[in-house]
């Protein structure tokens, strides 16, 4: 407990605030030039559990604000790297990468178990899908965001609190502008994000005013701040959770996806696929293709624990009652792109693969 | 009557300052009508995405506007 000491001394902190700390789970969705900092900060404090969601990659450009990674980390997942980055600087946390996009079919599987969520993302959409999330599950979401030298900071859904939708209603076909579009300097980005896990150290101790129903503005050029109060505005509230509802009744339902015939074909051309028989050995017809593995359903499980949760796999069996079921099992198991042949092998008899 | 206005992010960059002082007759008036001084002087905010703050407090749909009363154009940011 030597490492947690400093914050330990503080009466807001103690032994039992560090305890909180410990069983804290924390998501950041974003780990660019906010997350990287939010990341740091968390890790270092002693954040029990730690979530990184980004599917984007390190680029050179990235290196004048996202202090988390350096040169070699260029070409790597920004998820996996930062995993790597915090876990090192902090072994006593568990950190877990998710290098999938943040995405409105994905979003209540990553979300499941943690308490918070950092928003740490560059575009608005993924901003009101973070917030329609969060609603639905009753969750904090601690925003900030950039523009060049200025800055934006709130936490929204906190204590039933205004959400994002009280501050900006979603409006069509108005300009708004990128990061990467606009330029930025390392300070401000940082300045935020640090921000920002300030404001998530507060939610888990309890300590202090978190920064609810008030948006703070700075501007990095002329050293000003100044904020701006928010209110509940029911209506946006009602269509943010609506929209979280529904999502999350879609994931609930989600079955695994069903392929024909044709999309079959195509996927074996495809050797990134493991596609995978489930029949037993005197299951006619044979099929001997090179990218078609045989498993029986009863060593699948076995099998599955070398490969990785991110690729796509594909089932088949002899009528597609068989695949459906171990599809949807192995989705449970946290595969993230599950499919299996409809109908099964039966699906092919017009195709030519059993000429050989 | 006199307004100050204060412009943040990307509305900053249409006007192409941070802020400035605008008068008009009489000593009440909307917020609709500061709009359309501004949509008048500034084209490029009609296709921007902005919301209105008056005296620090975030405002939707239309109000009474006062004299010396602050107004801030606030856009979403986007970058992280």
């Amino acid at each position: 407990m030597n490492r947690y000491q400093r914050q330990i001394a503080l009466s807001e902190i103690g032994t039992a605030g560090q305890q909180k700390l410990t069983d804290a789970k924390v998501l950041v969705v974003g780990a660019g030039g906010l997350g990287c900092p939010v990341l740091q900060c968390l890790a270092a404090a002693g954040v029990g559990t730690i979530g990184i969601v980004d599917d984007d990659l390190v680029g050179e450009s990235n290196l004048n604000r996202q202090f988390l990674y350096n040169n070699f980390d260029c070409g790597k997942n920004k998820a996996t790297a930062a995993a790597d980055a915090i876990q090192k600087q902090n072994p006593n946390i568990n950190v877990i990468p998710f290098t999938n996009n943040f995405h409105r079919d994905n979003a209540f599987e990553i979300v499941d178990g943690f308490q918070i969520i950092v928003d740490c993302t560059d575009n608005l959409p993924t901003r009101y899908l973070i917030n329609d999330v969060a609603l639905a599950k009753g969750m904090p979401m601690v925003y900030a965001s950039i523009h060049q030298f200025e800055g934006q900071l709130s936490v929204f859904n906190y204590q039933n609190g205004p959400t994002y939708r009280c501050l900006f209603p979603e409006k069509a076909n108005l300009e708004s502008i990128s990061c990467e579009d606009a330029g930025v300097v390392g300070v401000i980005p940082n300045l935020l994000g640090v921000m920002q896990a300030n404001e998530v150290l507060k939610i888990i101790l309890g300590i202090g005013a978190v920064l609810s129903g008030k948006l703070w503005l700075y501007d990095g050029l002329q050293a000003l701040s100044q904020i701006i109060f928010i209110e509940k505005n029911p209506l946006e509230i009602q269509h943010g959770l609506q929209i979280g509802l529904a999502l999350r009744k879609q994931t609930k339902h989600k079955e695994v996806n069903a392929i024909d015939a044709v999309d079959f074909l195509s996927a074996i051309e495809n050797s990134d696929n493991v596609i995978i028989d489930l029949r037993e050995d005197f299951e006619e017809p044979n099929l001997n293709l090179p990218n078609i593995l045989k498993v029986p359903i009863d060593q699948m499980e076995k099998y599955l624990e070398k490969v990785d949760k991110n690729e796509k796999i594909i089932l088949l069996c002899q009528y597609g009652n068989k695949s459906k079921l171990a599809a949807n099992y192995i989705l449970k198991l946290g595969f993230k792109h599950v499919s299996h042949l409809h109908r099964g092998i039966a699906a092919l008899g017009q195709t030519n693969l059993f000429q050989s | 009557m006199q307004i100050n206005l204060k412009y943040f992010g990307l509305v900053a960059d249409q006007t192409k300052k941070k802020d400035e002082v605008i008068f008009f007759e009489g000593n009440s008036i909307t917020l609709l009508e500061v709009q359309t001084r501004l949509h008048e002087a500034y084209p490029e905010l009609t296709s921007t995405l902005y919301f209105f703050a008056i005296n620090q407090t975030l405002i939707h749909g239309d109000s009474v506007v006062n004299n010396l009363d602050e107004i801030a154009l606030l856009p979403p940011f986007a970058g992280g």
